[in-house]
């Protein structure tokens, strides 16, 4: 973001900029940044807090009543709470995985899983007027059938080997968009607790995480490095 | 306002993780897809407001209460996050002209 920031300065647009790496603010210099204490993804934030995304972005804005510096300021605000990960679980009907649970049991246990969730996902898009999901542009069938193939067999669909890393990363943020969207609107703003869960406790996370591991040696490059470092959070690869 | 998440229109071509260009989407678009190539932010927050991203209803709040002038009518999406600064460079030249070009003087810049 900052190389932008001063590209556009440089070109003769005013900017500011919400930081969420100090550090790279510090060392990019943008002309004009606020750094934020909030995680990835939180930049003015927290969801349904318009009071608190407010005084963000007006801290941003003052900016602008300075030169172009870089003046690199601190906006000290903690985020507010929320649900802790050590006792936090879905409310709805579905289950965490065992570990050890066979790929054949695992392909089985997606199907199911997936079921449960493509009307609650229905329920959270309603809700929230829209929904990230659909960017593979396939169904939840679709999807579950792929990824227990994939368990079960490997790579062995028709999908050209130049689109498959994508086809894969594309299911996967599918699947955790859905349940992360469905999560949030039955039990609450939970980034950090549902993240968790879905990673290491849900059917969907477990089958990514093999998927991850059984693809680390693929003869394709691509598929290689996505597998290697795009399908799962790096805490959680296996 | 430009924002490095990766997001775009649901009909725009997906960015692929090596990709240092843009997408562009009008201030009033409601449906996003999100194809950053990171896992390691949250999106949850997100879906449930889009102004955690584009705090396009906090700056209307501002223009409506006299504080800014007007907000453009084109918003702008990276993905940040991989390859180097100069791989961005053409593209933020591009994205400059293009702003300016609609009038506009002053930027936000939203990371995720």
């Amino acid at each position: 973001m900052s190389v932008l920031a001063n590209v556009f300065e440089r070109k003769g647009l005013a900017t500011t900029l919400v930081a969420l790496v100090h550090r790279h603010a510090e060392g990019q210099k943008p002309p004009r940044a606020v750094w934020v204490p909030y995680w990835y993804g939180r930049t003015f934030g927290a969801p349904n807090n318009a009071a608190l995304q407010m005084r963000v972005l007006r801290a941003a804005l003052n900016l602008l009543e300075k030169p172009s510096g870089p003046v690199l300021e601190s906006f000290e605000e903690e985020p507010p709470a929320t649900a802790d990960p050590d006792s936090w679980s879905p409310s709805w009907d579905i289950d965490p995985v065992d570990e050890t649970i066979s790929n054949a049991e695992l392909a089985e246990r997606l199907k199911r899983d997936l079921a449960t969730l493509a009307p609650l996902l229905e329920d959270a898009t309603r809700a929230h007027g829209w929904t990230l999901f659909g960017l593979a542009g396939r169904s939840f069938q679709e999807l579950g059938e792929i990824f227990a193939s994939y368990l079960l067999h490997g790579p062995t669909d028709n999908i050209p080997k130049r689109e498959r890393a994508f086809a894969i990363k594309h299911g996967s943020q599918d699947l955790t968009d859905a349940f992360s969207q469905t999560a949030a609107h039955r039990d609450g703003d939970a980034p950090f607790a549902i993240r968790r869960w879905y990673w290491t406790q849900s059917s969907f996370g477990l089958v990514m995480r093999r998927i991850g591991e059984a693809l680390h040696n693929d003869p394709d490059a691509k598929t290689r490095i996505a597998a290697d470092g795009l399908f799962v959070p790096r805490e959680w690869k296996f | 306002m430009v924002s490095s998440a990766g997001i775009h229109r649901p009909e725009d071509k997906p960015f692929a993780w090596n990709d240092h260009d843009w997408r562009s989407f009008p201030r009033e678009q409601r449906d996003f897809y999100l194809s950053h190539a990171s896992t390691n932010f949250d999106r949850s927050g997100f879906m449930q407001d889009r102004n955690l991203y584009l705090p396009f209803d906090r700056l209307d709040e501002l223009v409506d209460q006299g504080e800014l002038g007007s907000l453009a009518p084109t918003a702008y999406s990276f993905m940040g996050g991989s390859g180097t600064p100069e791989q961005f460079l053409p593209h933020a030249e591009t994205v400059a002209e293009a702003m300016k070009a609609e009038g506009v003087n002053t930027v936000v810049l939203a990371p995720v």
